[in-house]
């Protein structure tokens, strides 16, 4: 059976069409958005996309290892404050036009200028950026950060990943909403629900496929933007503390390494993509055609979130408000993200309503099934 | 021996009653279920598959009520829809193995079984082609032979002949009578040669109700001086189909032949004759008219002498 049911949900055209789009837009996203824009200034001279990489990573060897105030002014003061940090720019052009001011511009001075310098108003107008004389009370120099070049492959790594995962999640639901509403407008259902195996193991069996296939998908994607980026960026960036990286974990955990973050993403939004297929599929036992099935699964993929933005952030923040919020949050949307950004007690609630919201989808979803009434 | 017992069986939508206290009992062999579109045959046996919750009634499967029997009373059940559905994207041996997995049958004994019912039904040919490309016909097989899978103890099928050819439909007709040995097989069609020769009892159905339950002989029988035919001239053959339940009208050197289903004898010189089943059909779902004849037709003619039962002299006044 579940072989004829992945069968059923990957032979569809449209299924396979929504499947290839994702998997292309991965694969030249990270090569258009992040290796393409890569630029580096060093002693006059001017490095793009690959090579850019490569002299940054040499460059960032040479203070790999814990962060302290010494390193940032070492680093200071040898390639100062980056010149194509605002308004960055990485057309040859200006590049070169940057490189004859004499001045830097690596991943590493971009890093010193973001996290420690000041913004100021330069001698000749501009603005700059300095070094207070004072880092003593700056949180990623307690020690336990470490510092190595994670690049914007890394970097961006969050942000990618979030509007990947937004990508899968639609095509999660193209794919599964058929699986039952399908069985309605073909008349399937007649011999289906009178079979033996028609109910209870037909739904729990397909409820089962959908999740293979979410799985199966999510990972490919997901695949080819982690080997993407360890093939452009490689392995250095593992061990460097995530909160040097942009990847925004919750305070107390931002020196834990990059490869943690990493998997508790993949792993968070592999939660949130089987919860959404759970649901999909239980929404398209409840609708009459895939049509509709479709239009609700993705208002309740969307929905929460928007409704959220547009009401529930301009309304008080209430205990009552502030408990919608988590509800919201543990939401496929944005469950991945929420989970990595909150606190430890509040990571258990938002993944004990995402599972009340799984059990509820599976138990709605099999009474729509098993108790279709067959009419014309 | 297995019994289903409908007992009471009702199916009401708002007011309306599709199926109004249908009850009988039945047992192996095949029964032809007759009715008129709208009758509620569908219905009736979507409720006997468990597809379609009853408003009142119960149906018993040796005592036992079928929906607490679950999946114990579906591994007995083989169904053909009116509206057959499949996945266009299999083919014809994918398809019938996914029906199998659902009617749990395992896996080694699968693949022969589908192998013999592509055999049965004449798709051996097509059985690695896609079911989107198959003719009505051949779909309608398809759908004969996912039915029956599992062996089933009771077979249903509606209208299983939709969309076959002739010789399409005495092949199906000689496979359920085949199978019909040790099963029961409810067979629900407008088409009466369908179940003319296979049927051990025909359910005559109208407006939701049971009207009639018998053996062919039986309802034969029954009908028996209610048959009629005569001959009139052709100009006034369709005034007498307006006025009559005419069975059949056939052009002949001595006029038009017509075949009348009337309680009382319709016209001087009609003769009964014996009926068939398509005279029962007609004379329980015919559209009740007056029996007058329209104004200048003659009413008066003269018996066949080739026929037994001699003249009848009545105008045709029902």
């Amino acid at each position: 059976m579940m072989k004829g049911e992945i069968y059923r949900i990957i032979s569809r055209k449209i299924s396979l069409a929504a499947m290839i789009l994702p998997m292309m837009v991965a694969f030249l996203y990270m090569i258009l958005s992040s290796v393409w824009e890569e630029a580096v200034i060093d002693q006059g001279e001017v490095y793009q996309r690959l090579a850019a990489i490569g002299k940054d990573k040499e460059i960032a060897a040479e203070y790999t290892g814990v962060l302290t105030e010494n390193v940032v002014r070492d680093i200071w003061e040898k390639y100062g404050a980056p010149v194509n940090y605002l308004e960055r720019n990485t057309g040859y052009a200006y590049l070169q036009g940057a490189a004859m001011t004499g001045g830097n511009d690596n991943y590493t001075n971009r890093l010193v200028a973001k996290l420690f310098a000041q913004e100021t108003l330069g001698e000749d107008g501009g603005n700059t950026f300095i070094l207070p004389q004072n880092l003593s009370d700056n949180i990623y120099l307690r020690g336990d950060f470490l510092f190595g070049y994670a690049g914007s492959g890394w970097g961006y790594y969050w942000d990618r990943f979030l509007v990947l995962s937004i990508v899968v999640g639609v095509v999660i639901v193209v794919c599964l909403s058929p699986g039952f509403a399908e069985d309605y407008t073909q008349r399937m259902a007649d011999i289906i629900l009178s079979a033996a195996k028609g109910r209870e193991k037909c739904f729990f069996t397909r409820i089962l496929a959908g999740g293979l296939f979410a799985t199966s998908y999510y990972w490919l994607v997901m695949g080819i933007l982690l080997l993407e980026t360890f093939w452009f960026y490689g392995t250095e960036g593992l061990g460097v503390s995530c909160g040097l990286t942009g990847m925004p974990m919750t305070w107390s955990q931002g020196q834990e390494p990059l490869w943690k973050a990493l998997v508790m993403l993949h792993l968070s939004g592999w939660f949130a993509i089987t919860l959404l297929s759970a649901m999909v599929q239980a929404i398209s036992a409840k609708c009459r055609n895939t049509f509709s099935a479709i239009l609700w699964s993705l208002a309740i993929y969307f929905g929460p979130n928007v409704f959220c933005l547009l009401i529930l952030d301009q309304l008080p923040m209430l205990p009552v408000n502030l408990w919608l919020h988590q509800i919201i949050y543990s939401m496929p949307f944005t469950y991945s993200g929420m989970v990595l950004n909150a606190p430890g007690p509040l990571r258990y609630i938002l993944t004990a309503f995402a599972c009340i919201f799984l059990v509820i989808s599976l138990v709605w979803g099999k009474r729509g099934w098993c108790r279709h009434q067959v009419t014309n | 021996m297995l019994e289903l017992t409908l007992d009471q069986v009702t199916k009401q939508y708002g007011k309306r009653a599709v199926v109004d206290k249908f009850s009988c009992t039945l047992t192996h062999g095949v029964y032809g279920l007759l009715g008129d579109n709208g009758a509620g045959k569908t219905t009736l046996l979507r409720m006997i598959c468990g597809i379609l919750e009853l408003s009142d009634g119960e149906i018993l499967l040796d005592g036992c009520n079928i929906c607490r029997m679950g999946t114990e009373y579906r591994r007995m059940l083989g169904y053909l829809p009116q509206n057959f559905g499949y996945y266009p994207e299999f083919t014809a041996r994918r398809f019938l193995l996914y029906m199998a997995a659902l009617k749990a049958i395992p896996k080694d004994l699968a693949e022969a079984k589908v192998e013999e019912l592509l055999e049965l039904v004449g798709l051996v040919p097509e059985k690695n082609h896609k079911v989107k490309s198959f003719s009505g016909g051949m779909v309608r097989r398809l759908g004969i032979a996912q039915a029956l899978l599992n062996d089933p103890e009771i077979l249903i099928l509606d209208e299983p002949t939709a969309g076959l050819d002739p010789r399409e439909r005495i092949r199906f007709r000689n496979i359920i009578s085949a199978l019909s040995r040790d099963r029961m097989v409810i067979l629900s069609t407008h088409i009466v040669s369908d179940v003319e020769y296979i049927a051990d009892r025909i359910l005559l159905m109208r407006g939701g109700q049971l009207l009639g339950n018998n053996s062919m002989e039986g309802l034969t029988i029954e009908l028996r001086g209610k048959v009629w035919e005569c001959y009139v001239k052709p100009e006034q053959a369709e005034d007498y189909q307006a006025c009559f339940s005419v069975s059949n009208l056939r052009n002949t050197e001595r006029g038009v032949r017509l075949r009348i289903v009337s309680d009382d004898c319709p016209l001087e010189g009609a003769v009964p004759v014996d009926p068939d089943l398509e005279d029962v059909y007609l004379y329980y779902f015919r559209e009740r008219n007056t029996g007058e004849p329209t104004e200048g037709t003659e009413r008066d003619f003269q018996a066949d002498p080739g026929k037994k039962s001699g003249k009848c002299k009545k105008n045709g006044r029902r």
